[in-house]
């Protein structure tokens, strides 16, 4: 039956039918042989996705992101990324990393941030040399920095769908997402050594420079110490946690920056919609699948199936990693995380691991997965804004792809590096 | 005539679909405020989520009429273009089916779940529960739309580029 569901849904997805619509009709079989499932249940399983107080998370961040994006937020961190990067090798492309850093504590979304700064930035660092590979595998890499800082919407859809606390996982992301900014400035300046790309800034920024800059963003850079801190002491769940931040972006919009007009909110808000609309109706569908999986006991399988092969817990954990590669390869990430990380979270954790480090350590890879061929929502948005050829970003990703794996590696075989402050400070 | 009311349609279900988003926002914002100032707004929590499962497939159906939704049109692309025409007859014709289903069993669950009411509020649950069936219809509906166009070759919409929220 498993079998069934997973031919049917990669057949419908091969022709080009929407993923959320191939995911519901391959698990119909189930219903209609079934007799303990009758096909309202389907529908009573939708409707129970709905009824999840944490999932409204989600259109928050959502929105609170294309809030940003119009706020003025983004052109004054970007300012500040350049004065503290600009004047390294490769400047421009140091940049691009640092600003996803930044960006990560006010957004929760990998692709967004792609697209953003494959506009903002990569046109001028085509114009200085830069490669046109170069320029878009480091822009759509360094995305995945904004999708492991907190606020991010994978870890709030994986503590959603696995029911692992989401303050931890939060928490949990911000030493993996600093270390993937050391791992990523340090390719970006190996690759621009090798090239000859040249500062973007002939000098050190003075320290009034950074401070007036930093002052400037105090507000945006100030956010997630704010959200850190309102888990920390429990003023709010992830969910309040989402309309404060909502609340947060109109007030900085409207009041500190005054650059938020009432044409960008609606269009902010369409975006949203739109966003919403794509994301829920998949998590929606899922469920039933989902359901369908754990009537046919599918991660008992699994967890059983990984536990006789032996090896020991990092065997079975590189397993478990190998596969989400692979998925991400093929895969769309939040079908990824809603669907596979609870089929092979169950294995992991009857072998001892903490669900908060493979936790972040799987949601981080399945985001990776976006810029990995042949299907990658990140490589394709990076690569359709520059127009550049899919053969031109992979040639130029392969450093990225061996630095991340690397880093992967070292997560998995220290967790402290993932728990280290979610047992500090929680 | 149609063309007209569906227009209406659409606007009435973007305005509703934005008001919702605005209204679920405020109301969480204000429940979170008044915990803190001891007076904790007890129905909040299910009048949001009464309105969110409205917001999600209303949004669901905006994407819809977008084409927002992410597919993976790599190998269809490969077809000519008489030969793909077909591929997207078919593949209108899978999903009318399953949407004809879940509106179908949609009804039954809304039917089934009016006769609760919504324990602190006192409603009848199917104020929520019907979204799914009105959500599905509208997606529907969306669909057959979207299949006339190509039939008749005419507004052919060039689809979203691909989004992700993750």
């Amino acid at each position: 039956m498993l079998l069934l569901i997973g031919v049917l849904f990669f057949i419908l997805l091969l022709i080009n039918i929407p993923v959320a619509f191939a995911l519901a009709f391959a698990s119909v079989p189930v219903f209609l042989v079934s007799d303990y499932m009758p096909p309202a249940v389907a529908l009573q399983r939708m409707y129970g996705v709905t009824l999840s107080y944490p999932l409204l998370a989600v259109p928050f961040f959502i929105l609170a992101g294309n809030l940003m994006n119009t706020t003025g937020i983004t052109e004054r961190l970007l300012r500040f990324a350049r004065l503290l990067t600009g004047w390294m090798v490769g400047g421009l492309a140091q940049v691009s990393v640092v600003l996803s850093a930044l960006m990560g504590g006010i957004s929760g979304a990998a692709v967004a941030d792609a697209a953003m700064e494959a506009r903002l930035l990569g046109p001028t660092m085509i114009e200085r040399g830069y490669s046109k590979g170069f320029t878009a595998s480091v822009i759509a890499f360094s995305s995945v920095i904004t999708a492991t800082i907190p606020p991010s919407i994978g870890l709030i859809l994986f503590g959603f769908v696995n029911e692992v606390s989401i303050g931890r996982l939060l928490l949990g992301g911000i030493v993996p997402g600093i270390l993937m900014t050391a791992t990523l400035m340090t390719v970006t300046w190996m690759v621009a050594k090798q090239n000859g790309y040249e500062p973007e800034l002939s000098e050190k920024p003075t320290y009034k420079e950074l401070a007036v800059s930093f002052r400037e963003c105090f507000w945006a850079l100030m956010f997630p110490v704010f959200l850190i801190a309102g888990f920390r002491f429990g003023f709010f769940t992830a969910t309040e946690a989402g309309a404060v931040v909502v609340a947060y972006a109109l007030i900085v919009g409207v009041f500190i920056y005054k650059e938020l007009t009432w044409k960008a909110f609606v269009q902010a808000l369409h975006y949203s919609v739109i966003d919403i609309g794509m994301v829920m109706l998949i998590i929606i569908l899922s469920a039933v699948v989902g359901h369908a999986f754990i009537i046919e006991q599918a991660p008992q399988e699994i967890t059983r199936g990984l536990a006789n092969f032996g090896g020991g817990p990092y065997a079975t954990l590189l397993i478990v990693l190998g596969a989400l590669f692979v998925a991400g390869m093929i895969m769309e990430a939040t079908v990824n995380v809603l669907l596979l990380t609870p089929l092979l979270l169950p294995a992991l954790t009857a072998q001892g691991f903490d669900p908060v480090h493979v936790g972040v350590i799987m949601t981080v890879l399945i985001t990776f997965g976006g810029n990995t061929p042949p299907i990658g929502v990140i490589m394709y948005t990076v690569s359709g804004i520059l127009k550049v050829s899919f053969g031109q970003f992979v040639r130029a990703s392969y450093p990225f792809i061996i630095a991340m794996v690397i880093l992967f590696i070292v997560m998995g075989l220290v967790p402290k590096t993932v728990l280290f402050l979610p047992d500090l400070l929680m | 005539m149609i063309p007209s009311l569906l227009r209406w349609l659409r606007r009435i279900e973007h305005a509703a679909a934005m008001s919702l988003l605005i209204g679920i926002f405020a109301l969480v914002f204000v429940a979170t405020a008044m915990r803190y100032l001891g007076s904790p707004v007890i129905w909040a929590i299910e009048v949001t989520q009464a309105m969110f499962v409205w917001l999600c497939v209303l949004a669901a159906d905006i994407t819809l009429q977008h084409r927002g939704h992410f597919s993976v049109p790599a190998l269809a692309d490969l077809l000519s273009p008489a030969k793909r025409r077909v591929l997207e007859i078919f593949n209108a014709a899978v999903v009318l089916a399953l949407l004809a289903f879940f509106v179908r069993y949609g009804i039954t669950f809304a039917e089934l779940s009016s006769g609760r009411p919504l324990p602190i509020v006192g409603v009848s649950e199917g104020i929520a529960t019907a979204a799914l069936p009105v959500g599905f219809a509208l997606m529907f509906v969306t669909v057959v739309e979207q299949l006339v166009m190509r039939w008749k070759g005419i507004g052919e919409q060039e689809a979203l580029a691909p989004r992700d929220v993750m």
